[in-house]
């Protein structure tokens, strides 16, 4: 193999096989095309927030894989699930192994409301709720996930995982056609059809953080009955302008009404000042974030939180730090921004890198991989692994469903390694 | 003939893929070519160009991604002479949202309207469409190759 001169080709470690991760590992090989780069991933399976955060009908979105699987098939970038750093290698071996530590864990945990909470309350957050629809592995089985979420619904937040996690309620299941969505999930979150979801947000309808292109979505829903709620006086701006319109052309479609219409209310400029809890119901008590004499009340069975994501169990520890270790995307920014977004934001974190060995502020010489391959390799999940459970995956999806995933661990971890496993490779 | 041009603008890397791919191809038919991201590209070149294929994402509400509108813009403010310029254009969109593959359809009629002759039907893939970029766009580039004489 033609290597360029000793020094200039560092072998890379990331941590993470999210967007930023292996948007992160594209750009290193572009830096780097001889370099060893190795993409670590807890969960047997790749890609992080794509396959398990981003909404199972926006499969459109999914489809920024076929970049990553490339990086796997063709461009010699090795996938190493099935491992994680912490528990199944140290964090401090991987940072001895690996010139260059990239650590692209993301934010998982769903921010808490910050209020005082009647724990009796059904409070779910929304990033739970879209990873158990998405399959992710165990979370089926989890309490919270377990009991039907009722009729009347108040999601808080108005960001893009509000509006995805209203959309995975409000759609029957033939509007999930094409999907992966789990239905044993739905099944068991939504026995019944929703009546009544209230969008409760902080902002003003103005500085609505939702993208105007994910309400028009829901303007395409012929069960959904939108209406505007609170809105704090602000109603001379894009979002309340939208709304209205979408409300107008579904009255003058009426008609062709099923009965089984969802009443979906918006309120903007509330912010939550406490979960209680009356009559067997959640109560989302809020007051005017301008003026906190408007106190409203909103009555449900359950109560999504989409107020955002914090570092939890599976985020990278602040104490994960040293020279030749850099964070990228959600975990270096916060839980903010979209795919493209962090892909800019992999782009620089990689220049940057690039620049620090430029600069000779680290001299490679690591021996990468080969130094941690023996304690990794009873378990570890590789890419062709990874396609044998992918191909599964396809293969068990019924109903129009685009693929039924594997949800338990075990389980994934057998099909992709296969029963009769040839002796394991040393690289 | 000079090189085909191949100009991408993307916001999530997958129009990159495509150019990549339409590149792959043009190479295996012997055709010369360069690929740039359009934001690197100074839009009078495209006076002295004798084909270009464009390639783009829609993205938010229908605008043009980041990497494509400060290129737009400067053909808008420019207005380079392309009277000489044959070109293609393939968009990559998503059909779940009501401006799907906006951007290559502004690219494509300003390039029109200053002077550059547009040659076969847009390219387009649909995101939740479930084909594969690179099928999509390289039936694509096989039926214009096929209309059109570029060597």
């Amino acid at each position: 193999m033609n290597r360029p001169p000793s020094g200039s080709s560092p072998t890379i470690a990331v941590v993470g096989s999210g967007p930023s991760g292996c948007y992160t590992a594209q750009f290193l090989r572009k830096l780097w095309p001889t370099s060893e780069i190795a993409v670590f991933d807890a969960l047997p399976a790749p890609y992080g927030l794509v396959r398990y955060g981003v909404a199972t009908d926006h499969q459109g979105a999914k489809a920024v894989t076929c970049q990553f699987d490339r990086l796997f098939e063709r461009d010699r970038v090795r996938f190493l699930g099935n491992v994680r750093i912490g528990t199944d290698l140290d964090f401090a071996e991987l940072v001895e192994a690996f010139d260059i530590v990239v650590l692209a864990t993301g934010l998982m945990q769903d921010r808490p409301l910050g209020v005082r909470q009647d724990p009796r309350a059904r409070v779910l957050g929304a990033g739970i709720l879209l990873r158990g629809l998405n399959g992710y592995p165990d979370l089926g089985r989890s309490p919270e996930l377990s009991a039907p979420l009722g009729s009347r619904i108040a999601i808080v937040g108005n960001g893009n995982v509000a509006i995805d996690a209203l959309r995975l309620l409000a759609k029957d299941r033939s509007a999930l056609a094409g999907s992966d969505v789990d239905d044993r999930v739905l099944d068991l979150l939504r026995p019944l059809p929703v009546e009544q979801i209230e969008v409760i947000g902080r902002s003003t309808a103005s500085n609505a953080k939702f993208d105007l292109a994910m309400l028009r979505e829901l303007g395409h829903l012929s069960n959904v009955d939108l209406a505007i709620g609170e809105t704090a006086g602000d109603e001379e701006n894009p979002v309340i302008g939208l709304l209205r319109d979408l409300a107008a052309s579904r009255d003058k479609a009426r008609g062709v009404e099923t009965g089984e219409e969802i009443q979906v209310t918006f309120h903007f400029g509330q912010s939550p000042t406490a979960v209680t809890y009356a009559d067997g119901r959640a109560v989302l008590e809020t007051e005017g974030t301008d003026d906190a004499s408007r106190i409203r009340r909103y009555e449900a069975d359950s109560i999504i939180t989409a107020a955002g994501f914090v570092a939890g169990d599976d985020s990278a520890p602040v104490s994960w730090s040293a020279p030749n270790v850099w964070r990228v995307g959600w975990l270096r920014r916060g839980a903010r921004g979209t795919i493209p977004e962090n892909r800019r934001d992999a782009s620089q974190i990689s220049e940057s890198i690039g620049a620090a060995l430029r600069e000779g502020l680290l001299a490679p010489g690591k021996p990468g991989l080969s130094a941690v391959w023996s304690q990794i390799a009873p378990f570890v999940v590789e890419f062709d692994d990874w396609r044998r459970l992918d191909e599964h995956e396809r293969g068990l999806a019924l109903d129009s469903r685009c693929r039924r995933k594997v949800t338990d661990l075990d389980e994934m971890v057998g099909v992709a390694v296969g029963s009769g496993r040839p002796a394991l490779q040393s690289t | 003939m000079g090189p085909i041009q191949i100009l991408f603008g993307t916001e999530s890397g997958n129009a990159e893929m495509v150019a990549d791919d339409i590149a792959d191809a043009l190479e295996g038919r012997g055709l010369e070519h360069e690929v740039s991201a359009m934001e690197n590209f100074e839009v009078d070149l495209l006076t002295s160009a004798d084909f270009a294929i464009f390639i783009t994402s829609t993205y938010g509400d229908g605008e043009l991604p980041m990497t494509t509108a400060p290129f737009h813009d400067a053909l808008v403010t420019a207005k380079p002479d392309l009277r000489s310029l044959r070109f293609a254009a393939f968009g990559l969109g998503d059909r779940t949202y009501d401006t799907y593959n906006n951007a290559v359809t502004v690219l494509a009629s300003t390039l029109t309207e200053l002077g550059a002759t547009q040659v076969g039907e847009t390219g387009r893939h649909d995101a939740s469409g479930g084909e594969s970029y690179s099928d999509t766009a390289l039936g694509w580039l096989k039926q214009l190759l096929d209309d059109v004489a570029l060597d």
